[in-house]
C-alpha cells in the first residue's frame, strides 16, 4: 500500500495523483484537506468500481482506495459524496409466470426467484413483465407482496399493456404501471445487465 | 512563457458554491428601492435599476485569478466574461472599471498586457474603459465592473421559462475540463485554440440575434455549469429535459473526464443541486453538465414556434447554436437528463 499526501493540492490533482499511483499499487491511501477532494476521490473510485473508504482525522481526511480486491478487510463506507452517479443498470425481464418448462415446478421456482430478489443487497433497477409474465403482477399472492416490497424499495415495475389486454387483466393490475413495447425496447436497450428467469 | 501568473484555480471555477452563497445572502437585509427591477433576491446575473419609463441601467462585476499563461489572453477572457452579464440581461455595455489585484514585486508589464487585453474586448463591445481600482495582493486577480443600458421592457430575467419552450445554448461546454487539462499539460494546441476562441467570443453577437425573438428566460453559463444555471432558471416553477445526446462540448473533453481532470468546482456544483436532477446518462455527460465555464455562452428559453427562424438566423450570422433540451411541467425532479423522445 502507498500513502499519498495531497494536502494543499487542489482538484483535480489529488485524483490524478491517486489514479497514477493505482497503476503500480493495489491500495492507495490519499490524505487530503478538504471535503470536495474526498468527494472527487470517492466519485473516481465508484466510477472505476474500486472499493473506497474514507475517514476524518483531525483537519484532514484519509481516503483509501483499493482496486477490486473483494477480500479487502475494511468495510465499505460511502461517508461523503452521495452523488448520483450513473451506476450500471440492471433490468429483470419476466416473459412468463413460471420458470423453466415444467409448469408446477416452474411456478414454485418463479415464486422463489422473486422472493430471493427481495433479499439481494443490490436490487435491480427495473422489472419488465410481458406475455404470461403479467399474471404475476395481476394475481393476488405472496409473490405479489414481494413485488410490492421491491416497488417500495425503488424497483420500477412495468407490465406490457397489450399483454394485459390479451389476458383481460387490465383492471387487475396490482403493482407497478402499464407500458408499451416502445418503452420496453428502450428500457432493454438502456440496460447494462438483463436478467431473465 | 510566463508561468508566474498561473494559479491553482483560475477562472470561474474559483467561484464560491451557490449553496454557500445563498446561506449568507439570506441573512442580509438590503435597502429596498422600488426602482431596482432585478436585485439581490432573484440571484440574477446583474442588478437592473429603472431610471424612467424607457431607461434602466445594469451594473455587474466579475473578476477571477488567471487561468491561462498569456496575460493579454487572460485580460481578454476576463473582459469577455464580465461583459457577458450585461448581455445576459439583454443590455448594451457602456462603461467599465478595472478591478485589479497585483503583487508588489511582479513585473508591471504583465499588468499592462492584462489590461490591454481586457480593453481590446471593451473596444469590440463599444464600451468605454473609464477607470478602476488596484490593490496589492499575493496573487493576480483581474476583472471589470461594467455598467450597461437597457429598456426596462426588454430586460430578460433568468427565471421566466414557459412550459413547452426549447432550451438553447450558444457555446459548447467543457471550458473547465480543458483548463484542467491545460494545467496538467495534457491539452493539445488545437483544443487550446478552439477553447480560447470560444472564451473570447463576446456574447454580444448571440444577444443581438436573440433580441429579435420571444426569449422567456436568459442567462449566461459560467462557474455553476449548465445544470445549476438551468436549475436557477427553472426557479422551482417548471422542470426541464436535457437531451443527453445533444449536449455540445469541446472535442477532447470525453478524454479529460476519463483522465479525471475534474475540478472541485464541478463537485460543488453537483452538491448544490443534489436530489434535484435525474440522470439517465453516462458519467461523462453528468460531468460535462456540471463543468464550470469561464466566459461561457448564453442559455435561453425560447418559444418552440421561433426555433426554426432562430436557427436560420444564427446560421446566417455564423454563430453557434445548440438545442439542448425543453421545458416541461413541474415534475418530481427539476431536470431530467435523458434521450430525446416524442
Amino acid at each position: 500500500m502507498k500513502t499519498l499526501d495531497c494536502r494543499g493540492l487542489e482538484c483535480p490533482l489529488p485524483v490524478v495523483k491517486t489514479k497514477e499511483a493505482l497503476k503500480e499499487e493495489n491500495v492507495v491511501s490519499t490524505i487530503v484537506d478538504n471535503e470536495i477532494a474526498v468527494e472527487n476521490l470517492t466519485k473516481f473510485a465508484k466510477v472505476k468500481n474500486y472499493t473506497v473508504n474514507s475517514k476524518k482525522e483531525g483537519k484532514d481526511y484519509i481516503v483509501e482506495i483499493s482496486k477490486g480486491d473483494e477480500e479487502a478487510d475494511f468495510e465499505v463506507e460511502y461517508t461523503y459524496a452521495d452523488c448520483s452517479l450513473a451506476k450500471p443498470k440492471t433490468v429483470v425481464v419476466c416473459a412468463s409466470n413460471v420458470m423453466g418448462s415444467d409448469p408446477d415446478l416452474g411456478a414454485i421456482l418463479m415464486k422463489s426467484f422473486i422472493f430471493s430478489l427481495t433479499k439481494q443487497d443490490v436490487l435491480p433497477d427495473e422489472m419488465i413483465f410481458y406475455n404470461e409474465g403479467v399474471k404475476i403482477t395481476t394475481t393476488k399472492s405472496e409473490t405479489l407482496e414481494d413485488l410490492k416490497y421491491l416497488a417500495d424499495n425503488g424497483v420500477e415495475i412495468v407490465s406490457c399493456g397489450t399483454c394485459l389486454d390479451f389476458f383481460h387483466l387490465k383492471e387487475e393490475l396490482q403493482v407497478g404501471s402499464v407500458t408499451n413495447m416502445y418503452d420496453i425496447v428502450e428500457r432493454m436497450e438502456k440496460a447494462d445487465k438483463i436478467i431473465k428467469p | 512563457m510566463n508561468e508566474k501568473i498561473y494559479c491553482k484555480s483560475g477562472g470561474c471555477s474559483a467561484k464560491l458554491g451557490a449553496k454557500k452563497l445563498s446561506h449568507i445572502l439570506e441573512i442580509i437585509d438590503s435597502y429596498k428601492d422600488s426602482h431596482v427591477l432585478v436585485g439581490f433576491d432573484s440571484r440574477d446575473d446583474a442588478a437592473v435599476y429603472q431610471i424612467d419609463e424607457n431607461h434602466a441601467f445594469i451594473s455587474t462585476l466579475d473578476f477571477f485569478p488567471p487561468m491561462v499563461e498569456d496575460p493579454y489572453l487572460y485580460g481578454q477572457i476576463a473582459a469577455t466574461n464580465a461583459l457577458s452579464d450585461i448581455y445576459a440581461m439583454n443590455g448594451t455595455p457602456k462603461t467599465a472599471l478595472n478591478i485589479v489585484c497585483f503583487p508588489d514585486n511582479e513585473d508591471l508589464n504583465i499588468l499592462g498586457k492584462i489590461i490591454e487585453g481586457g480593453n481590446s474586448k471593451l473596444v469590440e463591445a463599444e464600451c468605454a474603459l473609464a477607470g478602476g481600482h488596484s490593490i496589492r495582493d499575493d496573487s493576480i486577480k483581474y476583472g471589470l465592473s461594467v455598467t450597461g443600458l437597457v429598456n426596462p421592457k426588454d430586460v430578460k430575467k433568468n427565471n421566466g421559462t414557459q412550459c413547452g419552450d426549447v432550451l438553447i445554448l450558444t457555446k459548447p461546454l467543457g471550458v473547465g475540463l480543458t483548463l484542467n487539462a491545460l494545467r496538467m499539460d495534457d491539452c493539445s494546441k488545437e483544443m487550446q485554440e478552439r477553447v480560447f476562441k470560444s472564451m473570447t467570443t463576446l456574447n454580444k453577437y448571440a444577444c443581438d440575434v436573440l433580441k429579435k425573438y420571444d426569449v422567456h428566460a436568459l442567462t449566461d453559463v459560467t462557474g455553476f455549469g449548465l445544470l445549476v444555471h438551468l436549475n436557477e432558471m427553472l426557479d422551482e416553477k417548471n422542470s426541464a429535459v436535457i437531451y443527453k445526446d445533444s449536449i455540445p462540448y469541446f472535442d477532447d473533453c470525453q478524454k479529460y473526464v476519463e483522465e479525471f481532470y475534474l475540478s472541485g468546482a464541478a463537485q460543488t456544483n453537483r452538491n448544490s443541486v443534489e436530489g434535484k436532477i435525474r440522470f439517465d446518462c453516462d458519467f461523462f455527460t453528468e460531468e460535462i453538465l456540471f463543468d464550470p465555464q469561464t466566459s461561457g455562452g448564453l442559455l435561453a428559453s425560447v418559444s418552440k414556434a421561433d426555433l426554426e427562424m432562430l436557427e436560420k438566423d444564427f446560421k446566417e450570422n455564423n454563430l453557434e447554436l445548440y438545442v439542448v433540451g425543453e421545458v416541461i411541467e413541474k415534475n418530481e425532479y427539476n431536470v431530467y437528463v435523458r434521450g430525446r423522445k416524442i
